[in-house]
């Protein structure tokens, strides 16, 4: 099968192809690894198909049509896989997926009106929903204020009012304790790096001792911070 | 042909319930830094959960260390839980990186590290391949392909569950030395991850002296003919002593979907010889079994075997 994607593929061969990992998806039972990598290959082909519509583009914002555009596509995507058994091969793959699609992204504009953004043409002009780049990402992200939850933490750590966390060691360093590290990684905020070096510890063993050490002690944890 | 598997990805278009994911986690932390890790390390989960989410593999997204604040203070973990296999490390890589950067935070108790590279506009990411073993760096061309997943899946489903003792004699045994260094084979996990933390009973050293190491481990063991039925926790509880000498304890949990061990559940423990030393059956009011403690010196073999009606599956250890 992979003779398919050696060559530059011309439109009837692509649908042929597709046509073959339908079919190869339908023919091993569902969870099987054979149908997961057919599905797999399925998905991916379909992504790089010319044919893979883009309908009612012209009538919303380019913001607006990309956001309801990846909703409808994700669930087409999921809806095509989970539903591999209901393709009718004497139809093109890429027919069946527009026409998903189009339903799809109906449903998802349906249900952001259904969400209270009632007038959807409002949006159209103000680019109101708009999510982060790599390029504005710092600026668009807020982050709390030293607030009371992290003094609450803060101060847990450091008493250690049941002793459990001073009683955790590395190794044969008994005074390499999950406390010491805790403070260390959260209240000196430095990085594991630095931290196992200072101890002369390999950093990924002492990370491994002290996540595995965090999830034992997550109860106490809540007990005390969750109240 | 090899060419060819390196090349295949799969793409993922976010949705805006994937960035309110994302935005949501990162307001909780207290810096810029610490907030965009977070926000990049969720979108590559949540793309990883859309991958899975089409093979039809289940995932346990919201009990994710990568979802759990507290556990997100300390460490840098983007991390989506398989129910029965374990959890799967989904790093993110930024678009003109050459390498998979895997901090150590997440070195050890992992299936598998997969590779997910984001658009510059946030807006889709392309899954590139995988790795099983962690190292600081992969260089990207040196990943599996993401065709090579499903199946190693299914041999990871395969390894802890239906091995027949006599499917298998060369069936080479786990080193529990290793543990003690975090050198751990794939499936053997923390417990919490496997069972939910309030049906795990605590481990109890009688022991008088004060032990020198602890370590302890579990894997998901599935007796049932239909995957995902009856399976059960195999735990393997070690101390070490000032002499040397390892402890061990086995102890059996069912799975986190009943408080209850399946009933006429047995649990053998074997010498090198195939002699059985040890033994003890499930009753029906079970929430755990458990042998005699036992020691041993290094180079020591034994095996552990459950049985549940026709099914048993043996693992052989080495100390």
């Amino acid at each position: 099968m992979s003779e398919f994607l050696e060559k530059n593929l011309n439109n009837s061969d692509r649908e042929d192809y597709l046509q073959q990992l339908a079919i190869e998806a339908q023919k091993y039972p569902s969870q099987s690894s054979q149908r997961q990598l057919a599905i797999e290959r399925l998905v991916n082909e379909i992504w790089q198909s010319p044919n893979l519509g883009h309908p009612q583009k012209g009538s919303w914002s380019a913001n607006f049509y990309e956001e309801v555009y990846h909703e409808a596509l994700q669930r087409t995507f999921l809806e095509i896989c989970h539903r591999i058994d209901s393709y009718n091969p004497q139809y093109p793959v890429m027919a069946w997926v527009n026409f998903r699609l189009q339903k799809q992204l109906i449903d998802v504009i349906n249900d952001y009106r259904k969400k209270g953004i009632t007038n959807i043409p409002k949006i159209k002009q103000k680019e109101a929903i708009c999510y982060p780049s790599l390029d504005n990402l710092d600026e668009f992200l807020s982050v709390r204020t030293v607030d009371s939850d992290e003094e609450l933490l803060r101060q847990f750590i450091e008493r250690d009012p049941e002793r459990l966390m001073g009683a955790e060691f590395i190794g044969n360093r008994p005074f390499v304790t999950f406390q010491v590290l805790a403070i260390a990684k959260f209240i000196e905020d430095r990085s594991w790096t630095e931290i196992a070096d200072e101890f002369n510890i390999p950093s990924t063993t002492l990370c491994s001792f002290f996540y595995r050490r965090l999830k034992k002690l997550m109860p106490y944890f809540k007990k005390y911070l969750e109240e | 042909m090899k060419e060819l598997t390196s090349t295949f990805t799969f793409t993922i278009p976010f949705s805006s319930n994937d960035h309110n994911l994302a935005r949501k986690y990162s307001q909780l932390q207290s810096s810029v830094s610490k907030a965009k890790q977070v926000y990049l390390n969720i979108l590559a989960v949540c793309a990883v959960n859309f991958y899975l989410n089409c093979l039809s593999i289940k995932t346990n997204l919201f009990d994710s260390d990568s979802f759990n604040p507290l556990l997100l203070e300390f460490m840098d973990v983007a991390d989506i839980l398989l129910p029965q296999l374990g959890q799967l490390e989904c790093r993110p890589v930024l678009p003109d990186a050459e390498t998979l950067d895997i901090p150590p935070d997440v070195h050890t108790d992992r299936i598998g590290y997969i590779a997910v590279r984001l658009s510059h506009s946030l807006k889709q990411a392309v899954i590139l391949g995988f790795t099983t073993t962690a190292s600081a760096q992969i260089p990207l061309s040196q990943l599996r392909s993401l065709e090579e997943f499903p199946e190693y899946l299914h041999q990871l489903k395969q390894s802890s569950f239906h091995s027949h003792p006599f499917d298998s004699p060369s069936r080479s045994a786990i080193k529990l030395s290793n543990w003690f260094e975090g050198i751990v084979e794939v499936g053997w996990q923390t417990i919490e991850t496997l069972i939910k933390v309030n049906y795990a009973r605590p481990v109890i050293v009688r022991d008088m002296e004060q032990p020198k190491k602890k370590v302890k481990l579990a894997k998901a063991i599935d007796l049932g003919i239909q995957l995902g039925n009856d399976s059960v926790v195999l735990a393997l509880a070690l101390t070490t002593q000032p002499d040397e000498t390892i402890n061990i304890l086995v102890q059996v949990y069912p799975s986190s979907e009943t408080p209850y061990l399946p009933n006429n559940l047995e649990l053998k423990m074997l010498a090198d010889s195939g002699k059985v030393l040890q033994k003890t059956v499930s009753g029906s009011l079970n929430n755990y079994a458990q042998l005699r403690r036992f020691s041993g010196q290094q180079g020591d073999r034994f095996s552990i075997e459950i049985t549940l009606d026709e099914v048993t599956v043996k693992e052989n250890f080495v100390l």
